[in-house]
């Protein structure tokens, strides 16, 4: 943030001058002086003298007001000089502005006083070389220091995003390592509920069908992609039936109490694709996913079963009565036969029990 | 056709008179083009319209109001389009101030600052003076440079 700062105001500084070329400047100022010099010591054109005098004049004047000059003003030194000079073109003025014969007769006295000040107007001239260098030499060391931290800040930088990247690419391997074994699950959970005999419906909250397997295809004499995304009730509930399963269904998603889920095995009737009713065995259970409640039907169709049963019980209720028929059928027979036996019986005891006679 | 006479001797006083009061105040710039030379004085300068920059420059101390001619009108005057200026100061100091820079905006040619007719002491009678101020643009050292003082005299050279 402070870098940021320090940068754009470097850039600032370096992209606005605020000097003009100070040294050139300053030196220009013992150029008018010795142009000044020489016209005076000329003395014949005395426009021409007069005007090389405003303009030195004018260059002194800059020097004592300019900003660019006010580093400068701040030496002592050099801010003496400048009085002096000052003090020095204040007394010249009066001869300047003079009538012209006033200004011829003072020419050899102007030519004497120019020479009072030479050594101070090469003071000035050369003044501004060593300040300016050292402030010239700062400003450079300062631009070294800011580049050298935007370095460093460009070093922090391209390692702060290195890392990153290295976070990045671990954390993508993560999710792709996650994908993969999702996709795995998945693939056995299908193999699982499309291998299953029995036949596997899903449906979610509201009785729409999203899963279909392959068994409860040959079950209900459906295909998958008829039913998927139609309403569960409408196509394997019978219609005797609807009202509760409407109920049922209604029930659960106001979140009330779960009569068949999770309940295990129930036996239940269902509709085929023809209308035909038939006798289901039904376990049911809910799952909670991003998308809502689900509700994962596994149904066995028991026609086959109880059509077996209902046979048993007809060969059992068979041998029970043949059984019962011969248990009537010795008794009767024992019964019917004792008589004509117990006859017999005396007839032959008599015989062994007395003799024959000649009767 | 007294009256004629009368008229004519009035209009020659006329402009006999406005004639030594220009002379008195002197031809401030000299223009070339092409081998030919155009002479300015205050009025004539004045004449061709006046724009007033209130800007800080390098060489005074704090805002100053500066009022003069706008560059742009002074080459639309010449009839100048392109080339380069030459503006030359009493002191025979040259620069070149490409035309360019002669836009709306731009520079003029101030002839007062804070209302005073600027004297030759006072870096007169002309000073380029950008709106360093309003344009950042403007502070660099290459407008500073041609940012020329006690300016006479400007050749077009193309």
């Amino acid at each position: 943030m402070f870098l940021t700062w320090n940068v754009s105001r470097e850039i600032t500084a370096l992209g606005t001058a605020t000097s003009d070329n100070v040294e050139w400047s300053l030196s220009q100022t013992e150029v008018e002086y010795l142009e000044f010099a020489r016209r005076a010591h000329l003395g014949s054109d005395l426009t021409e003298l007069r005007r090389r005098f405003d303009v030195f004049y004018s260059r002194i004047n800059t020097v004592s007001d300019a900003q660019v000059f006010a580093v400068l003003r701040n030496d002592p030194e050099f801010t003496a000089t400048l009085a002096e000079v000052e003090d020095w073109l204040d007394q010249i003025v009066p001869i300047i502005d003079g009538t012209d014969v006033e200004l011829t007769a003072s020419i050899p006295t102007l030519a004497s006083k120019l020479e009072d000040i030479r050594t101070e107007v090469r003071v000035l001239s050369n003044s501004g070389l060593k300040l300016f260098a050292s402030k010239a030499d700062l400003q450079r060391q300062g631009i070294a220091q800011t580049m050298f931290e935007l370095a460093l800040a460009l070093a922090a930088l391209i390692s702060a995003l290195g890392l990153s990247v290295i976070y990045l690419i671990r954390l993508n391997r993560q999710v792709s390592e996650r994908e993969r074994a999702e996709r795995q699950t998945g693939a056995r959970m299908n193999t699982v509920i499309n291998t299953s005999l029995d036949g596997v419906i899903v449906s979610d909250n509201a009785g729409i069908i999203v899963e279909f397997s392959p068994a409860a295809e040959e079950i209900f004499k459906h295909r998958a992609a008829d039913v998927i995304g139609r309403e569960l009730g409408a196509i394997i509930v019978p219609d005797h039936l609807r009202g509760a399963h409407d109920a049922g269904m209604e029930r659960m998603r106001r979140g009330g109490a779960k009569h068949v889920v999770g309940k295990g095995r129930v036996r239940l009737e269902a509709k085929r694709s023809d209308g035909s009713i038939f006798p289901v065995e039904l376990a049911l259970q809910s799952a909670t996913t991003d998308d809502g409640d689900i509700y994962i039907a596994f149904l066995r169709d028991l026609t086959q079963q109880m059509a077996d049963e209902a046979e048993l019980v007809e060969a059992r209720d068979k041998a029970i009565a043949g059984e019962k028929s011969r248990a009537e059928f010795l008794a009767t027979m024992s019964h019917e036969i004792r008589t004509p036996l117990n006859g017999i019986l005396g007839h032959m005891s008599l015989l062994r029990d007395t003799t024959l006679t000649g009767k | 056709m007294l009256l004629r006479i009368l008229a004519f001797l009035a209009v020659i006083i006329l402009t006999s008179s406005l004639g030594t009061a220009a002379r008195a105040e002197g031809v401030i710039l000299t223009v070339t083009i092409g081998g030919e030379t155009k002479t300015y004085d205050r009025q004539a300068l004045e004449s061709l319209g006046l724009e007033t920059i209130k800007t800080a420059t390098i060489w005074t101390e704090g805002v100053q109001e500066f009022q003069g001619v706008p560059l742009y009108l002074l080459t639309d005057a010449i009839g100048t389009e392109t080339g380069t200026l030459l503006a030359t100061a009493i002191n025979d100091y040259t620069v070149e101030i490409p035309l360019s820079d002669a836009t709306e905006g731009g520079p003029i040619l101030a002839m007062r600052m804070n209302g005073e007719i600027m004297s030759l002491r006072d870096k007169g009678p002309l000073w380029v003076i950008y709106p360093y101020d309003q344009n950042a643009a403007y502070r660099s050292e290459v407008t500073y440079s041609r940012s020329i003082w006690q300016l006479d005299r400007i050749e077009v050279t193309q």
